[in-house]
């Protein structure tokens, strides 16, 4: 998978917009709860500042103080992080937790009497940060109808340290979300992209020739490609055949004026101009495979790619045929193969090839022709060898060429095995040589049928 | 309100510790608003400056503070709970925040 994969640029803006989501989510979650927390605070701290309110009495000598406070016992501790103060009249007569011990808060001014209680940041001892939440009220006509501040204040850093164990508790469960977004998408995606696997495996299939065209079961989105490119198959097969048809044409029209040549190189003959005679014979004979071939391809191209053949009948009927020529009358003829041997090959093909391989090696040998088959692993390997002089080493690769000749004493035009090679490689199969020191052997290996 | 009775607690609760005492003066509790004045007068200094020093040496939770007179000098008396369990006390001069003495709860 590379950068350019669909899969990968999907994933990752599913991680993209995954993470961002749950980050955001983290965030929120995180505010949420100090705003919770804080609500809750604030209820608690109010609720402390109605009893230090309601709890101011005259004393005999005439001072306002507290006959009760608040029963929380952080409000003993000294610096415990959660402190009251009190402030009495114009002079601001102080009456504080034992909590704040040696400190003093500097209550914020407000400019209003009300019932409202309203929020402060102040310094607090030893540094600490307060929350704090103040009223200023009048106090009743018995107590002198004084201005009081009354003030609850709790260290700041308990908040945030709330807040940042519940974020820190969220973690796992935001980590385990992601992972289990991520396995989803990652899901997703494999669903997703499952037709283009598909297309994939039908083109691989409609070029090995298992399959004629990609069909139409695939989803909506994927239905109009399939659909382009088999109508892009359709109209290429056509271009073929029209091509092939005008290939064929063209050997079937060159057959009757070859025909015409040859009787011409008779009369020639028959004049007594036998050089010229021989040379144009040499040029028609070749001018004759090249039509030969063309033909043997155009039905080649025209064949089911199912045909079977068996290997046996097809490879008697051939030595049949070439034991009655004048190359094979003087030879002794061998045919070794088993039954049942049954190869991916349309008859008149393998004939065809068989015919080729065969011919040459009659041509070639000196007292005998052997056609032996044998089944290997998922194939099936036909060879055919004489015991003539063969094709030397290095001339190998040249005798499979089309129109090179090996031999160029005798007659023929070099094509014989490159139509044997042709015919090989439609059936998805490979022409080769098996030189050995007392015969010469070709090796035709096809594709075996598994119905045998 | 509480104060008689508060003073009777703390002679009960207290009085049998300070009648066996370890050799040490009767104490005088100084309340905090005494302790806002000495600390405003520059006599003592302020619990928070004493707290980082103490924690540096004895660290733990401090459960109680008190602050007395003790043979003319001012003291804090501060319980710990160390981080292995022992509570502690830990005596410390206030106008200088040096230890005087740390003291095991058994």
């Amino acid at each position: 998978m590379t950068a350019r994969s669909l899969r990968w640029r999907l994933l990752i803006a599913a991680a993209a917009y995954i993470s961002t989501a749950l980050v955001i989510s983290a965030l929120v979650l995180s505010l949420l709860f100090e705003r919770h927390v804080k609500a809750w605070i604030d209820g608690e701290l109010n609720a402390q500042l109605d009893q230090l309110i309601a709890g101011v009495e005259k004393i005999t000598s005439g001072e306002l103080t507290l006959s009760r406070t608040p029963k929380d016992p952080r409000f003993e501790k000294a610096l415990s992080g959660l402190y009251w103060q009190v402030e009495f009249g114009a002079e601001h007569r102080v009456l504080r937790s034992r909590s704040l011990w040696d400190f003093k808060l500097t209550l914020p001014r407000e400019q209003q009497i009300d019932q409202e209680s309203r929020h402060h940041r102040v310094a607090g001892p030893g540094g600490q940060e307060l929350y704090l939440l103040q009223k200023r009220v009048e106090l009743p006509a018995r107590l002198g109808r004084e201005q009081a501040y009354f003030a609850v204040a709790i260290n700041e850093a308990e908040v945030q340290a709330a807040v940042w164990r519940f974020a820190n508790a969220l973690i796992p469960l935001l980590v385990t979300l992601g992972i289990m977004l991520a396995a989803a998408a990652w899901i997703q995606v494999s669903i997703g992209l499952r037709p283009l696997a598909s297309i994939r495996e039908k083109i691989s299939s409609i070029k090995s020739g298992a399959q004629a065209r990609l069909g139409s079961e695939f989803p909506d989105e994927v239905r109009p490609l399939a659909s382009e490119i088999d109508s892009l198959l359709d109209k290429r097969d056509d271009e073929i055949e029209v091509a092939r048809t005008r290939a064929a044409d063209l050997a079937h029209g060159l057959k009757t004026p070859l025909q015409i040549i040859f009787g011409g190189i008779a009369r020639l003959k028959a004049k007594g101009d036998a050089e010229l005679a021989e040379d144009l014979e040499t040029a028609a004979r070749m001018m004759q495979r090249h039509v030969d071939r063309q033909l043997a391809r155009a039905r080649l191209q025209g064949r089911r790619m199912d045909a079977v053949a068996d290997v046996k009948s097809v490879a008697t009927q051939v030595a049949n045929v070439l034991r009655r020529s004048p190359d094979g009358e003087r030879l002794e003829w061998l045919v070794d193969v088993p039954s049942g041997t049954v190869a991916k090959i349309h008859t008149d093909d393998l004939a065809e090839a068989l015919g080729c391989l065969v011919e040459n090696a009659a041509r070639y040998a000196r007292s005998q022709v052997t056609i032996t088959a044998m089944k290997e692993a998922g194939g099936i390997t036909i060879r055919v060898s004489d015991d003539g002089p063969g094709i030397p080493k290095d001339k190998m690769p040249d005798a499979l060429k089309r129109g090179e000749r090996v031999d160029t004493s005798g007659p023929g035009s070099g094509l014989g095995l490159a139509i044997a090679t042709d015919i090989a490689e439609a059936w998805h199969g490979t022409l080769g040589f098996t030189p050995r020191a007392d015969a010469f052997a070709v090796e035709l290996r096809l594709k075996s049928a598994k119905t045998s | 309100m509480p104060h008689p009775l508060k003073i009777l607690l703390t002679l009960l609760v207290c009085g049998p510790v300070l009648l066996t005492g370890v050799g040490t003066a009767v104490a005088d509790d100084i309340g905090h608003e005494e302790a806002r004045r000495l600390v405003e007068s520059g006599r003592i200094l302020p619990l928070a400056e004493i707290v980082d020093k103490v924690s540096v040496e004895v660290p733990g939770d401090i459960l109680e503070t008190e602050l007395e007179y003790d043979d003319g000098i001012i003291v804090y008396d501060f319980k710990i709970l160390r981080p292995d369990g022992r509570v502690q006390e830990v005596e410390v001069h206030a106008s200088t925040g040096d230890i005087l003495k740390i003291e095991d709860d058994d």
